[in-house]
């Protein structure tokens, strides 16, 4: 068997016309896991009681078990809870019916979450303590100091890791197809097993990943700049 | 809802336990096959040659690009055919973790350049000169004054390549490798996958506790490796006495 190139011409428009599923799985994973990484890196950095080992005894088991697991469990044991659940509720609400791109969304956010959240407790224990007094000391309360002084701040600090939370998701977008979402890996996987060229399909995919992140990364560090003015003294700096 | 019953959970977590052997296996390959490629590629990078750099920098931002399932489909389906010929075709018939090793390998290569460049540069030129000055030689140097070091440096890295390596290497399921998770799925599928849930209890008592252990275990290496920068009386009086004696001899 040879590498047939006239395969990959014809795959890659078909494999393309599915990075907008790809790209939608990071952007709605991203925006379920940054407010709850940045709500457990709160509880975190305020070892609230009760909490606080909660939050970290979730971390660990997801920084501990394999993604693919992650995944697994998300796709056949909540469907089953929900469905209870549900009918618990006398709702007739069919679950089986729910598209299940959601329980993707769900899956690829867990993993992002930790990462996010560990990210902005050592964010925010970068803050100086003189900040959150600061803030007190001209009349705002502990939450509104937090979300405007100290939250800013930890974001910047943070900002290389959400980088790269941005890559290992849209890295992690290629197991969706295990969940039945037919994103560009998972059309590859279909285009190349019906003709039983897997690498040719594969390496179509390969080429979009690495176009897709270099995009993102690009977008990321524009991001960055323009949020980098928050940064704890930069006018300082600046002036000296 | 399935049945969760004890018998399965422990009936899986027997059933996958050996398999760890083949965790370890891939996991140890790739690691020192990987840092291979990482040294030379650190040493392209540190190159005055531009090309070398260039083609360094290439290598490590293409692989950090690709999702390892990707790069695992590539490999295995890829490797015979570019051999291609008679020689691809015997290929084909290699146990699958060759297949496993070599993509991890590049991807470890990828990533140990950076830990190596990072460990490297970590330690101040003065420290050998130091070692010379007081009468070493380059090799004791390196040996009892740079590498531990370098080593230390490295360890919270190394430890956290080597448990990302395990879970990501439970993707290799899907080419049909059977390490931990492989076997497991394997046996659930004898058993028309009726008792998944127990066999997913089953592998999370197997791989959460792996990594925490794992954890420990480098944070102990990283101690071992600086006895000097050990807090409490007891490493201080061990610096002092005893310890000073057993370095210097």
């Amino acid at each position: 068997m040879r590498v047939d190139l006239e395969f990959i011409r014809q795959a890659l428009p078909d494999i393309a016309k599915y990075i907008p599923v790809t790209l939608l799985l990071v952007v709605v994973s991203f925006f379920l896991s940054f407010p709850a990484g940045a709500l457990f890196a709160w509880i975190n950095y305020k070892k609230i009681r009760g909490l606080s080992p909660l939050v970290r005894a979730y971390m660990s088991l997801i920084r501990g078990t394999p993604v693919i697991l992650q995944i697994y469990v998300i796709y056949n044991v909540t469907p089953y809870l929900l469905a209870s659940l549900l009918e618990h509720m006398g709702s007739s609400f069919n679950v089986y019916r729910l598209n299940t791109i959601w329980y993707a969304f769900f899956a690829l956010s867990l993993s992002s979450t930790v990462t996010i959240a560990e990210a902005l407790r050592a964010g925010m224990e970068t803050v100086g303590r003189g900040q959150f007094e600061g803030g007190l000391s001209v009349g705002m309360s502990g939450p509104q100091t937090m979300w405007h002084i100290v939250f800013p701040q930890a974001l910047t600090a943070a900002m290389p890791v959400m980088g790269n939370v941005v890559v290992e998701l849209t890295k992690a977008t290629s197991l969706a197809f295990t969940m039945a979402v037919t994103e560009i890996t998972g059309r590859a996987k279909i285009l190349g097993g019906s003709v039983l060229r897997y690498f040719e399909a594969y390496i179509c995919v390969f080429v979009l990943y690495i176009v897709i992140i270099a995009l993102l990364e690009q977008l990321f560090k524009r991001f960055e700049k323009r949020i980098s003015v928050y940064r704890t003294g930069r006018h300082s700096r600046a002036k000296a | 809802m399935q049945k969760i019953t004890l018998e399965k959970i422990i009936y899986f977590f027997t059933g996958s336990v050996p398999a760890l052997g083949v965790t370890f296996a891939y996991v140890i390959v790739s690691m020192i096959f990987g840092t291979i490629i990482g040294t030379g590629l650190y040493r392209m990078k540190s190159s005055h040659s531009k090309v070398a750099g260039f083609l360094a920098n290439l290598y490590v931002t293409v692989v950090r690009c690709t999702p390892s399932l990707v790069m695992l489909f590539l490999v295995f389906y890829g490797l015979p055919l570019l051999v291609g010929g008679e020689a691809g075709a015997r290929m084909e018939e290699w146990p699958i973790l060759t297949f496993v090793c070599v993509t991890f390998s590049i991807f470890i290569g990828a990533s140990s350049s950076e830990i190596i460049r990072a460990a490297v540069e970590a330690v101040p030129a003065g420290q050998a000169e130091a070692g010379l000055s007081v009468g070493l030689s380059g090799m004791q140097t390196f040996r009892y004054v740079t590498l531990p070091q370098m080593l230390k440096n490295a360890m919270p890295n190394i430890g956290n390549t080597v448990i990302l390596l395990i879970k990501e290497g439970a993707l290799a399921y899907t080419i049909g490798l059977r390490d931990v998770l492989g076997q497991a799925y394997y046996l659930s599928g004898r058993e028309m996958n009726a008792y998944a849930v127990s066999m997913y209890i089953a592998l999370t008592l197997i791989y959460w506790p792996l990594t925490i252990l794992l954890e420990h275990l480098f944070a102990a290496f990283e101690r071992a490796l600086t006895p000097w920068e050990r807090k409490g009386k007891r490493a201080a009086l061990r610096r002092t006495a005893e310890g000073g004696a057993k370095y210097a001899g």
